[in-house]
């Protein structure tokens, strides 16, 4: 069996026996029985059907695209610390979607996906501004130029968030914490809001695993390979954006899951973005199903923001990744 | 989008212009001390100077009653206003919105107060609280350096401590009948509550003071918990300590027969509840139990707490009340 074929197995696997640990693991204890059993408890069915389900496959959803986003960033951006968090496309969706709240904007033929698009939209304007101006610095985009323009630009659109929350006053106070990431109480209508853009946008990635590898080398060398480089790229960089946009309108800002997943994967699997994509899509789906997981049920019957656990996590994984590469030098 | 940037950028502007209009208040405020009237020695039974213990242990020593007093929390000012010194309050915080006088009167800010503008106001004394008091303590000192006397009122917890605040506040103010007249009152109105809820049946009671996805709830040691007491309520969230955020899935496994809403910033506050994806398996959701009331009247360890038991105790037992 090819290393690759594993990879998948394993992957699948993963998520396979996170979900089902999401969906019977709780600060309440069920029966499992009550999937099948029709005849249950009226408070087992609803917590099983209607709160932990939903939240499951969300939290599955928003890990995947963070998770795929990230890793199509790092190798467009051939900076392994790029994901959609420290780019600031993260805070430009969240921007999005709170001007979408904050100005009661809804548009008849968007209908419920309004907050999605305008999310997408705020997250697609904030990539190409901050790649446009690391560009503009430094030509050959460093690994710390793009990240500095991100973190620039993260802070400049979160004091934007806060001014805004501050001239609302109340209204928008149950904003602050859906900012701090969550996939709590979100249920099955979220589902529906962000599905059709999750497989528009890992789609648009997964067509271009192929043309990410011939990226490493360099554009000019893709170029020479065949490939049209500037559509491929816009391609690319609308696609993370699209999912960028889908994760952040239905979960907030969720830290660190794009930069963590891509890197574990490429680890254990190697740097192959046929591969990589989608392997980085079902880890991811299961690493935030499990910090999700773990926020809901560690200090039960509180709840912890999920966004606390990723960061937990990803921000030494962070700094790891930054030493690694300074030691080795360039990726 | 072009509409969206013009009013983003018109409320950019309004922050610059309100706090420039900030600044030119503060120039104008020294005139408040130009008349420094006092009020007769003796006033009821307490004797000036008199020294009092505040609620962080400190030694205040009157030397009259304060003819200007400024309130740093909407509870101290509710208690100020109601012992009648309206004249004497000359600055209250920015949360403060009852009585109404008190929307008349200059703002100091909230957590974040304002010391120049303190300072410059020159009161007799500052009713600050203890609850926010490790957060502002820099922010009082440099109020006392500037000569200002600091009066910081003790965190009731319960109404026993409610009504020592008052009748504390009372004494350092030379209202001490007053005092007595509201604690007489509040405690007739508990009373009142009390028998009215005495023999009805135990109900299990969720109190929310945020919106989803965050809901938060008072559990055990909180003021809420003893309202709860009083009236012979059950808390579902008592088996955990102060303020936190509770896991919905609990919410429905604990199924409280009565939900009260505790915000009012969500016009939709109570729909939105009943609307919650699982929630129609509660009780309180079945019965349509599920019911506003006003937090500050709840909250505000003041003279209203009365009322705020009466309006939670409605709440979870109208049938005492026949209605």
């Amino acid at each position: 069996m090819s290393k690759s074929s594993v990879a998948y197995i394993v992957s699948a696997a993963t998520l396979l026996v996170v979900a089902w640990l999401g969906v019977s693991i709780g600060s309440v204890q069920i029966p499992i029985s009550t999937l099948w059993n029709t005849g249950a408890d009226a408070t087992a069915t609803n917590i099983l059907w209607k709160i932990r389900m939903p939240r499951v496959i969300l939290a599955g959803l928003v890990g995947a695209s963070l998770a795929i986003a990230g890793a199509a960033f790092q190798g467009l951006l051939k900076n392994p610390l790029a994901d959609p968090y420290t780019l600031g496309v993260s805070s430009g969706a969240s921007v999005g979607a709170v001007m979408t709240l904050f100005f009661g904007i809804s548009i008849p033929v968007l209908g419920i996906y309004t907050l999605p698009v305008f999310s997408m939209v705020g997250a697609g304007l904030t990539m190409f501004i901050v790649i446009g101006f690391a560009r503009l610095v430094d030509r050959s985009m460093k690994m710390e130029t793009i990240i500095l323009t991100g973190i620039i630009f993260g802070s400049f659109l979160g004091s934007v968030l806060s001014l805004m929350i501050a001239l609302t006053g109340e209204e928008l106070r149950q904003i602050i914490g859906w900012l701090l990431g969550s996939v709590s109480m979100r249920g099955w209508s979220h589902i529906t809001m962000i599905l059709p853009f999750v497989i528009i946008g890992s789609v648009m990635l997964w067509l271009n695993r192929r043309e990410l590898n011939a990226m490493l080398f360099g554009e000019e060398r893709a170029h020479h390979l065949g490939v049209n480089v500037k559509r491929r790229k816009y391609s690319i960089l609308i696609g993370g954006s699209i999912l960028t946009g889908a994760a952040v309108a239905v979960s907030g800002t969720i830290g660190f899951v794009g930069l963590v997943v891509p890197h574990m994967t490429r680890l254990l699997w190697g740097s192959d973005h046929r591969h990589l994509l989608t392997l980085s899509f079902m880890n991811g789906a299961s690493l935030l199903i499990i910090c999700d997981l773990i926020a809901r049920t560690i200090i039960s019957p509180t709840e912890l923001p999920v966004g606390v656990i990723t960061a937990f996590i990803g921000a030494p994984v962070f700094a790891f990744i930054f030493y690694r590469q300074r030691r080795k030098g360039a990726m | 989008m072009k509409k969206m940037w013009q009013l983003w950028l018109t409320s950019i502007l309004a922050v610059f212009l309100l706090a420039a209009c900030g600044g030119t208040a503060t120039e104008d405020k020294p005139k408040v001390d130009e008349t420094p009237q006092t009020e007769e020695v003796a006033t009821g039974e307490v004797e000036f100077p008199l020294t009092i213990k505040d609620g962080i242990g400190n030694e205040i020593t009157f030397e009259t009653a304060p003819a200007t007093i400024v309130s740093m929390m909407p509870s101290n000012t509710e208690i100020l206003f109601e012992l009648g010194l309206n004249d004497e309050i000359i600055g209250v915080s920015d949360y403060d919105d009852y009585p109404e006088e008190a929307l008349e009167k200059d703002k100091i800010g909230a957590q974040e107060f304002n010391v120049e503008e303190i300072v410059a106001m020159d009161p007799d004394v500052v009713f600050g609280h203890e609850s926010g008091y490790d957060m502002g303590e820099e922010g009082y000192d440099q109020i006392r350096d500037a000569g200002i006397q600091v009066f910081i009122v003790k965190n009731a917890t319960n109404f026993e401590e409610t009504y020592e605040t008052i009748t504390t506040i009372g004494e350092a103010t030379g209202k001490v009948e007053e005092a007595k007249t509201i604690v007489a009152d509040m405690r007739a109105k508990v009373e009142e509550v009390v028998e009215k809820t005495e023999n009805v049946e135990q109900k299990t009671v969720f109190v929310e003071t945020s919106p989803s996805p965050e809901i938060y709830t008072p559990g055990n040691k909180t003021f809420m918990q003893e309202m709860l007491d009083v009236i012979g309520a059950k808390n579902v969230a008592d088996d955990t300590e102060g303020w936190f955020m509770m896991e919905p899935e609990t919410i429905l496994d604990r199924n409280p027969e009565v939900i009260i809403v505790m915000y009012d910033y969500i016009d939709t506050a109570v729909e939105d509840v009943y609307a919650r994806d699982g929630f129609d398996a509660i009780t309180a959701i079945k019965d349509e139990q599920v019911i506003q009331v006003d937090e500050n009247i709840t909250s505000r360890t003041g003279p209203r707490l009365a009322e705020g038991l009466e309006a939670i105790a409605k709440a979870i037992y109208p049938e005492a009340f026949g209605e």
